[in-house]
């Protein structure tokens, strides 16, 4: 804290002042959002719209819940939740697993395995997106939960961060459980897996972040209405050529998009930051 | 309770030859002490015996059966870790049950052996504290006593105390000996401190790059070591080793050198000893003073005096002079020769 | 790093690497060698037989204007979403380090936009600068300023930079922030003690110091910028006006399923993968170094 030098004084407000006004700036379109969300179309149509929240609320919300404008946003988001949770929980029991086999034990072909995984590193589905459409399509797996899943589990991130986690565990814990009696799974289970608890939160926080925050891939596997995550969803909400868009339903829906990511962001912001911090470090 | 032996036992990591082939026979309830520098391999033996690390050829035997392809948990041993090695996630009691509860011991009997233990260790009010909540020489304990409550044959130590400060240190060295005589468990020590050593050892293994250089009790070795290693190893301070130009006309050792140890060394007025020397500076430590002082050529040497004795003035020409039977002889290779 | 432990037995580990194995090769390593299979043909317009035209996608595609000035766009993009989230993210995090107390509070308020997905945020940006309905740009005709991204290609490119910046500000913020709370005080002391002033300090100290957390984000934000900004432009501009927010992960989608030019999306997305390997590389480079500090 650099403030230690600083007189407190005139700068010592300034800072805050600064720090206001860049929350202030971060927070307008979350706020203009949410405005937009509980006024009429006709308060927005004709600007300037007003920057107070107004009393359509409930009515923007449920319109947009219930029937939204292609398919129900409730619908949406629970599909949204159920890509996020597969991606996140996958990806964390693959991952593992895997880094358990790559640590812990010598067997043939360890060292192939390795950097064939570690090959994946950082490289999007963006970059490969045309063949694994096909290959998705060719099992049949558009529209479907796994074909929004499995591709976005393929990579070794959160193997990489396992297995930094497990070189960090004292060699000397697994011996003494070796000389306790534990075979490997049984030391999987009692000692790595509860001591690897605070990463694998971490990890799910900014698993699950990343899988709900995911667009192009849904908008090319999901041609169902029904199938739509969330996020994918508003864009298709917005009609094409001249006609207004529903802005208000439009509104709620992007606030309730933002909303399950800001709850866990929030509710596990030192999981998180710590997990972030040390995972991309 | 059990015995031990090592039979031809050695350790090569790919190429590297760590333990060179060291035959032991370890009776039943003795407390053996392997003692060496870092880096002689005394700790790659120890998990040798623990089932830790493969037998290159040789084999190890626990009660006249050889267990070299035996698991760890097959061997009914138990170790005691340098850092504790306990579960942080689990609290005292879990860390002491957690080898009964595998062994699908029934519940009342781990709970039974576990209160034992901690009464025997004086554990009885941290059993629910986690490992982290608890003191250095606390974790000492507990890994003593999840070691106890499994009744091995067999106690295995690797530096166990040398994560303690000096004074814990102590205190932990006398209880681990009263522990292993009143259970009367055949051990095995690991340590690089010579001091542990010779308090603790029945026996102990002088190692020296994966060579166990002398086999026998603290005492006997420390009297009558069989090569300069263990002479210089074992004993504080150091044994002064001296070579022919330093004894010019004084003793003949030839290509090998002469060892003496500090308290056999006695300052006289100069040309009453046998070497003259200058003192350099002295370490009053109470009890006993070290005088360190260098020979006509540089060499250093080193006396030890009662704490009572006249100190010397830094800087003073005085002669040293010893009795002829503490002087050690040794070879050009290390190996003692018999006094001439 | 190696364990000095390890378990005994070649079946289970191989069990236990199986799914991860299995779905990589299916979904990542297959796909990506048909990426670079692909690359090599040319489809016929009916999609029946493919041509082998070795590297004949590249010369075309490294020929072509509008890959090049995709290319350029990428570029210009990715720089200016760097600079100024990194400016931001800078100024915001210097700030939270100089108050002793309350500094939390800012980081739960500002580290908001994390959560928000690029294609929502590209929503909230285009409700804001919509030309019929967006209050800021009904304020700006106010003022004499007649704004329209959809015609006007500066103003569409300053908007998605806007969009991707403001979504990058907390990612940025909270290793900035963590990177000057390492800062020993006592260095930060000493420089005052030595007569520096604030800027001074910031300048000759501070910044040094900062450097490896200055690097690793300026790599990480130039792959967020290139990769993860699909949705702000694709919401707001959709590439346009006259391509000109195409970048080049916009194209390879643009092409290949809009086009259905499998043949150059393949090959575009070859290239994109050298781009990536070859940033992967620096920031391991970057990393292994960072161990040694």
């Amino acid at each position: 804290m650099s403030g230690m030098v600083e007189k407190r004084g005139a700068g010592y407000w300034l800072t805050h002042v600064g720090l206001i006004i860049g929350v202030l700036i971060i927070f307008f379109p979350i706020w203009l959002a949410f405005v937009a969300s509980t006024v009429t179309q006709p308060e927005i149509v004709h600007p300037p719209m007003p920057l107070w929240p107004g009393d359509q609320f409930f009515n923007n919300y449920r319109s947009a819940l219930v029937s939204g404008i292609n398919a129900p946003v409730a619908r949406m988001l629970a599909n949204s939740m159920v890509m996020a949770l597969g991606i996140a929980l996958g990806k964390i029991l693959i991952s593992i697993l895997s880094a358990f086999a790559i640590v812990y034990f010598r067997f043939p072909g360890r060292k192939v395995f390795f950097w064939l995984i570690f090959l994946t590193l950082m490289l999007p589905v963006e970059v490969r997106i045309v063949p694994t459409y096909e290959v998705v399509a060719g099992f049949g797996m558009l529209n479907s939960y796994s074909g929004l899943i499995f591709p976005l589990i393929a990579s070794a991130t959160a193997t990489f961060l396992f297995r930094q986690f497990f070189m960090t565990v004292p060699d000397e814990l697994a011996e003494a459980a070796r000389v306790d009696g534990a075979r490997p799974m049984r030391f999987f289970w009692d000692i790595l897996l509860p001591m690897s608890r605070t990463n694998i939160a971490a990890l799910f926080v900014i698993l699950f972040i990343y899988g709900w925050n995911q667009y192009l891939w849904p908008l090319l596997i999901t041609t169902d209405p029904d199938m739509n995550t969330i996020v994918m969803g508003i864009k298709q909400m917005f009609p094409s050529g001249d006609d207004i868009a529903d802005w208000p339903v439009i509104m709620a829906t992007s606030i309730l998009a933002m909303v399950p990511p800001i709850i866990v962001v929030i509710s596990m912001q030192k999981l998180f930051i710590r997990g972030l911090v040390d995972s991309e470090k | 309770m059990a015995t031990i032996k090592l039979d031809a036992l050695k350790k090569s990591f790919g190429k590297v030859d760590v333990i060179h082939g060291v035959d032991i026979d370890i009776k039943d309830g003795e407390f053996i002490v392997i003692v060496g520098p870092s880096g002689c391999g005394k700790s790659t033996m120890l998990r040798m015996v623990a089932g830790l690390e493969t037998v290159t050829s040789g084999e190890v035997q626990i009660n006249g059966v050889g267990v070299n392809d035996k698991e760890p948990m097959d061997r009914n041993i138990a170790m005691v870790f340098q850092n504790y090695a306990l579960y942080p996630h689990m609290s005292v009691f879990d860390n002491m049950a957690y080898g009964l509860k595998i062994a699908k011991t029934p519940k009342e009997e781990i709970a039974e052996r576990v209160q034992a233990a901690a009464k025997l260790l004086q554990l009885e009010e941290y059993l629910e504290r986690k490992p982290r909540e608890l003191s250095g020489g606390q974790r000492q304990r507990v890994a003593m006593g999840r070691a106890i409550v499994r009744k091995p044959d067999v106690f295995l130590f690797d530096e166990p105390l040398s994560n303690l400060d000096a004074k814990l240190r102590v205190q932990m060295r006398l209880e681990i000996k009263q522990l292993q005589k009143s259970l009367g468990v055949t051990a095995l020590y690991v340590t690089h401190d010579q001091v542990e050593a010779m308090t603790l050892a029945d026996r102990m293994i002088v190692m020296n790059g994966g060579v166990a250089d002398q086999i026998g009790a603290p005492l006997e070795v420390y009297k009558n070591p069989k090569t300069a290693f263990v002479a210089g190893f074992i004993g504080s301070p150091a044994t002064n080793f001296l070579t022919a130009t330093d004894l010019a006309g004084v003793v003949e050792v030839g290509d090998g050198t002469l060892g003496i140890r500090p308290e056999h060394l006695q300052l006289c007025p100069a040309g009453e000893g046998s070497l003259n020397v200058d003192v350099l500076y002295t370490e009053a430590l109470g009890a006993e003073t070290l005088i360190h002082a260098k020979l006509a050529n540089g060499a250093p040497i080193t006396v030890r005096q009662d704490g009572q004795m006249e100190l010397p003035e830094s800087g003073a020409n005085l002669d040293v002079r010893w009795q002829a039977d503490a002087v050690m002889l040794f070879d050009k290779n290390g190996q003692r020769v018999a006094n001439a | 790093m190696e364990k000095r432990v390890t378990f005994k037995g070649w079946m289970l580990p191989l069990c236990l690497l199986a799914p991860q194995v299995i779905i990589t090769a299916v979904f990542f390593f297959y796909p990506a060698g048909q990426a670079v299979w692909q690359s090599m043909f040319i489809p016929d317009p009916f999609g029946l037989k493919s041509q082998f035209v070795g590297f004949g996608n590249f010369e075309f595609l490294l020929s072509d204007r509008y890959y090049r000035a995709a290319f350029a766009t990428t570029a210009i993009f990715s720089g200016l979403v760097t600079v100024v989230s990194m400016g931001l993210a800078l100024y915001l995090a210097v700030l939270a380090d100089r108050l002793i107390k309350g500094s939390g509070v800012y980081r739960t308020l500002l580290i908001w936009p994390y959560a928000v997905a690029p294609a929502v945020a590209g929503v909230l940006w285009l409700f804001m600068f919509n030309t019929r309905v967006g209050v800021v740009a009904w304020y700006l005709g106010l003022l004499g300023y007649d704004w329209n991204h959809v015609l006007n290609e500066a103003e569409a490119m300053g908007l998605v930079v806007a969009a991707s910046s403001w979504g990058r500000v907390s990612y940025n913020f909270l290793f900035f922030l963590a990177g000057l709370q390492a800062i020993p005080k006592s260095v930060i002391e000493a420089a005052a003690i030595d007569g520096a002033r604030f800027w001074t300090r910031f300048r000759t100290i501070v910044f040094p110091l900062l450097s490896p957390t200055t690097f690793f984000l300026l790599v990480v934000n130039i792959v967020y910028a290139f990769f993860e900004t699909f949705g702000v432009i694709h919401t707001i501009t959709s590439g346009g006006p006259q391509q000109a927010t195409t970048i080049l992960v916009y194209k390879v989608f643009a092409d290949g399923f809009v086009g259905q030019d499998l043949g150059s999306s393949a090959a575009q997305s070859v290239i994109l993968l050298i781009v990536v390997g070859a940033m992967t590389i620096i920031q391991f480079k970057f990393v292994e170094r960072r161990v040694h500090y």
